[in-house]
């Protein structure tokens, strides 16, 4: 799965959390969406944990301020898991 | 000695060390010191001088912020803390029922109020002028909670309330040093954040704060564990959050872990004593009106289990300058281990709301005892007390809800859903989730494609922890017998939608 067949799952996940009427792209910053916010954070993490089978571990969820962010912590997970 | 000469010194003693950690930098007492001057020479402009004026301080959680703090106070004014975020509405109210005309703002742009309000832009503000130190006006600052009328009351705390606070607390914390690093992790709105920054100060010691625009839980963790941080206070709310991660949390610098602003469930603390392991566990309790904390329960990690009642932490013991009395439903005091509407007298108890209203019989009663009259604040609390003095909280007398640490009315989401669907009816409760936290539930008579925007519009007018998570439409209203509103059949009618 490439970066853009990644983001193209975790848009759809974010459209259900935050509503319609924003664009997201790979760029777009927690402190665009005005909803994004702590309680918002852990939904959508726990949504896209469970559209990829993966398991974040905390300091990767503080580490992220991106939808790019999801997308390098899924390409890496997945990368650890196929070693 | 008063006490802002007291924080002077001790901001000169440590003029070398750290007395903030914000967003991401030092400051020292040194500069604190010359951002507060900066803050006071423009303050003194506005106020020739004069002691007793009310003074905004909008609270962005900036090092000019805190300095305007202790400027309006060793100008010897009283603050009023008001929310940048907060609904234009809101900050209105509390700007009318204070009386304010200067508010003192480090914001780039400063909200547009109407009125003659005079606005002191503090951003970058410093001065090496001396600071003038003067005489303590009886009050120190004005918070606003939740009233039940439907609009916000005016709580004013004196120096004296705020002074006996301080005595009372660092009695149970003889051994908090300028050494300790305290990571105040409230908005600046609640008296809960007082503590964090009230006590290290005075000792010396070094401040930290939560970056704006994090995820302010998150960011906790982070925090405590890059900056081993030694003190913290947060509500049980930011734990139940944190729960799924704990097990990969350890924090070995921790040494005093403070709960406030909800009850305390015994099984959630426990998980995260694993996580400090070197931490005494405190839960902290005190309604606004008696400033900031008057009863603490300190104990040790593996002395958890011994004051827990119906599987939540006890309240504690009342601070030294605190009298607690527990009232039954007829007026006279309880039994041993009877239950009680717990009643607090002593000196950190305000002198009276900013607005009274004509009866406040159900807030305050007089007693006398050895020959001295002395008020006593009804908290609402209903507590049980064991032969030791520990209180345990067993709920609310009334509607009244506490969630995340901030006081809600019912009645003023009910005005707010009122004010914004032009006057539907509502009825607004607390529930307990899955979880075993508190939430908010309204149930509105109004069609269902209406309540997809009624949260947004709700945003306009009240602030957002006073947002319901669940709004569920209903048809009309069951009556029970007593001709009220029937909320055991409603959650009953509606128990799939409250607890999905």
């Amino acid at each position: 799965m490439n970066r853009a067949e990644i983001f193209d799952k975790i848009e759809p996940i974010c459209r259900k959390i935050f509503g319609e009427g924003v664009e997201f792209t790979e760029k777009t910053k927690a402190t665009d969406i005005e909803k994004w916010d702590s309680m918002n954070h852990v939904t959508l993490i726990a949504a896209v944990e469970k559209e990829f089978a993966v398991t974040f571990d905390l300091m990767e969820i503080i580490g992220i301020t991106t939808l790019g962010d999801f997308v390098d912590l899924i390409e890496k997970n997945k990368l650890n898991a196929d070693h | 000695m008063n006490l802002w000469e007291k924080y002077y010194n001790c901001f000169t003693e440590h003029a070398d060390a750290n007395a903030f950690y914000i967003g991401g930098r030092f400051y020292t007492y040194g500069e604190f010191i010359q951002y507060i001057s900066g803050s006071q020479q423009k303050l003194l402009k506005h106020t020739n001088r004069s002691i007793g004026i009310p003074v905004g301080v909008m609270c962005h959680d900036t090092i000019e912020t805190f300095a305007a703090i202790f400027a309006v106070w060793f100008s010897g004014c009283h603050f009023v803390p008001l929310h940048p975020l907060h609904p234009i509405p809101v900050n209105t109210e509390k700007i009318t029922q204070s009386g304010l005309n200067c508010i003192i703002d480090s914001g780039a742009t400063p909200p547009d109020y109407a009125g003659s309000l005079e606005i002191i832009c503090n951003d970058g503000l410093k001065s090496r002028e001396e600071i003038m130190i003067f005489a303590a006006h009886h009050r120190a600052y004005i918070l606003f909670t939740s009233g039940s009328t439907g609009k916000p009351k005016g709580v004013p705390i004196s120096t004296v309330n705020m002074n006996a606070f301080i005595e009372g607390f660092l009695d149970i914390y003889p051994d908090l040093t300028s050494e300790d690093r305290f990571l105040q992790t409230y908005d600046l709105t609640s008296d809960a954040a007082f503590t964090g920054y009230l006590i290290p100060l005075l000792l010396g010691a070094t401040v930290y704060t939560i970056p704006p625009g994090s995820f302010k839980y998150l960011s906790i963790v982070k925090i405590l564990q890059e900056q081993q941080i030694t003190w913290t206070q947060f509500t049980p709310s930011v734990l139940n959050y944190l729960r799924p991660y704990l097990k990969s949390i350890r924090l070995l610098s921790l040494k005093h872990s403070h709960f406030g602003g909800e009850a305390l469930p015994f099984d959630l603390v426990s998980e995260w004593a694993k996580c400090v392991p070197n931490a005494e566990i405190s839960n902290i309790y005190g309604p606004t009106e008696t400033t900031i904390t008057c009863t603490i329960h300190r104990t040790e990690i593996d002395q958890l289990q011994e004051k827990v009642c119906n599987e939540i932490i006890s309240l504690g013991r009342p601070l030294k300058g605190v009298r607690t009395l527990i009232i039954d439903e007829n007026d006279q005091i309880a039994g041993p281990g009877a239950k009680g509407e717990l009643c607090i007298g002593g000196d950190q108890v305000m002198e009276g709301y900013l607005s009274p209203s004509p009866d406040e019989s159900g807030v305050w009663f007089m007693r006398e005892e050895n020959g001295i009259r002395e008020k006593y604040y009804r908290s609402g609390d209903l507590v049980i007390q064991d032969e030791q003095g520990y209180l345990s909280f067993c709920g609310r007398k009334d509607d009244q809800l506490k969630i995340s640490g901030y006081r809600i009315e019912p009645a003023e989401i009910e005005r707010a859903i009122s004010q914004v669907t032009s006057g539907m009816n509502s009825k607004v409760f607390g529930f307990t989730k899955t979880t075993g936290m508190a939430g908010i539930v309204a149930f509105i008579e109004i069609d269902k494609d209406q309540t997809e925007t009624l949260a947004e519009m709700l945003r306009t007018v009240i602030p957002s922890a006073l947002i319901p998570e669940k709004i569920i439409t209903v048809s009309h209203f069951p009556i029970n017998s007593n001709g009220k509103i029937d909320k055991s059949l409603l959650f009953r009618e509606y128990s799939n939608q409250i607890y999905e």
